[in-house]
């Protein structure tokens, strides 16, 4: 169609991949950051959680680490399991972000399939944030409907756009 | 004057050939403000720049306009089913952490797990079954769907054999490079109920998941795009549902993308549901059996 109408319509809709591309290359920096300080940060973390935990025993993470090797050889084994278990959290953190950084490269060329991985995706993580900790629900609650919002209609845009690309070559 | 029309005649020169005319626009449209003809292909008048007006262009762009919102609504429609399914399995997640944990699991504990786990899929069960009385009608199975049913039928036990396999894989992989010790399901591995968790594990996934994965969100997205494009985003979609593993999200993906082509091979939803029930069953009988 050649319409002045469709025109418009198709440049609204090139607009709304645009803004999924900027939606999505925003959380997966932000998301990339934040897991990435996380990752490096992980001994930290776990320092803190095993002495809150030996501390409610009246003992702390330095007293343990200063027993003999062969005493804390169990203790060594869970904490090495629990270390890895962290970075395993975080590292798929770190491929969550990267996993949006190629949904937003991949906007012009698969648009359904970026933007509704980006959108299906980015609900899945906060899904699993509110699961966890479940007081993050209103954490950002704002940026969060902006960003569900924004990706809903660009996948919209997306499927009429894909649609259109088809017809296109079927002619 | 009898001989004058032919004297003149012959001393005219011959016409010359007419120049083929310049190609004209098929379709001239009126501009309503300057009552001018602009060519219909023209964004705006040619004299005045007010936007053009093609009563055609306009009845298709409103057909397009109708097109475009019916298939905003539909996708609407599954979002917000997708999204109170996230919403169910979060609930879920709530329940478990707000029961305090008794290792060995008893029987009693087991019991009310299973409960908890029941009373969710039934409320999955419900909300997608309505949501597919409410669609079936409007998401139809795209035409070419079942063209190569042979294959689809032919192929499901090596690739379920493949995806087994994967699944293992990619889960000993992850478990090696991080260094951890894989975890058992408590309730599995406690021994009670056994035929109630098989079927809470097997048998309410297989046919609900497929029916709102496979049924409704890859038929939608079949209408609007290719079919590779169609598994991948409904594939997207099953994996973002196991929030409680969201770690095995490329493995769920894979599996997503393989039920996804076996519909369309075979243009049959028993195929997938079939083979995801093999798949969840052979994989809790083997957790039981090691546990």
């Amino acid at each position: 169609m050649n319409s002045p109408y469709s025109s418009l319509a198709t440049s609204a809709r090139s607009q709304e991949l645009k803004k999924a591309r900027g939606i999505l290359w925003f959380v997966g920096i932000l998301t990339l950051l934040f897991q990435g300080f996380l990752f490096s940060n992980a001994r930290n973390e776990l320092d803190q959680v095993m002495n809150a935990e030996l501390g409610k025993n009246g003992a702390s993470l330095a007293q343990v680490q200063a027993l003999p090797e062969a005493q804390r050889a169990e203790f060594d084994k869970e904490y090495a399991s629990a270390f890895g278990k962290v970075r395993l959290i975080y590292g798929a953190g770190i491929a969550l972000g990267v996993i949006f950084i190629l949904c937003a490269l991949s906007v012009d060329r698969k648009p359904v399939a970026a933007t509704v991985t980006g959108l299906v995706l980015y609900l899945g993580s906060i899904a699993v944030q509110v699961a966890l900790v479940p007081e993050s629900i209103v954490q950002g609650i704002i940026v969060k409907i902006l960003i569900i919002g924004g990706l809903i209609s660009s996948v919209k845009a997306a499927l009429v756009i894909e649609k259109e690309r088809r017809s296109q070559a079927v002619n | 004057m009898n001989g004058e029309p032919s004297d003149a005649q012959s001393d005219d020169p011959e016409p010359p050939p007419k120049e083929p005319a310049p190609p004209q626009p098929q379709h001239m449209v009126l501009c309503r403000r300057c009552r001018r003809f602009s060519p219909a292909e023209a964004v705006r008048c040619l004299f005045c720049r007010a936007p053009s007006r093609d009563p055609e262009a306009e009845r298709a762009a409103d057909r397009h306009r109708i097109e475009t919102e019916e298939s905003g609504k539909r996708f609407s429609a599954l979002f917000w089913v997708f999204g109170i399914l996230l919403a169910v399995n979060v609930g879920l997640s709530w329940y478990f952490r707000a029961t305090p944990d008794v290792k060995p699991m008893t029987e009693s504990s087991v019991g009310n797990s299973a409960m908890a786990l029941t009373v969710a899929e039934v409320v999955d069960a419900i909300l997608v079954t309505f949501a597919f009385v409410r669609l079936r009608s409007i998401i139809e199975p795209v035409s070419g769907i079942g063209s190569r049913r042979r294959l689809g039928w032919l192929l499901a036990i090596p690739l379920l054999a493949l995806l087994l396999v994967a699944n293992t894989g990619y889960h000993w992989v992850l478990m090696t490079i991080a260094g951890i010790r894989p975890e058992v399901d408590e309730i599995v591995a406690s021994g009670h109920h056994r035929i109630w968790l098989l079927a809470l594990y097997c048998l309410q996934p297989a046919i609900i998941e497929e029916l709102f994965c496979r049924r409704l969100a890859f038929d939608f997205f079949s209408h609007h795009t290719t079919v590779g494009t169609a598994a991948f985003a409904s594939a997207a979609m099953f994996a973002s549902m196991h929030t409680g593993a969201l770690i095995s999200f490329p493995y769920f993906v894979l599996f997503g993308f393989v039920m996804a082509w076996l519909r369309w091979w075979s243009g049959t939803l028993l195929l997938p549901i079939i083979l995801h029930f093999a798949h969840n069953f052979l994989i809790s009988i083997h957790e039981m059996a090691t546990t």
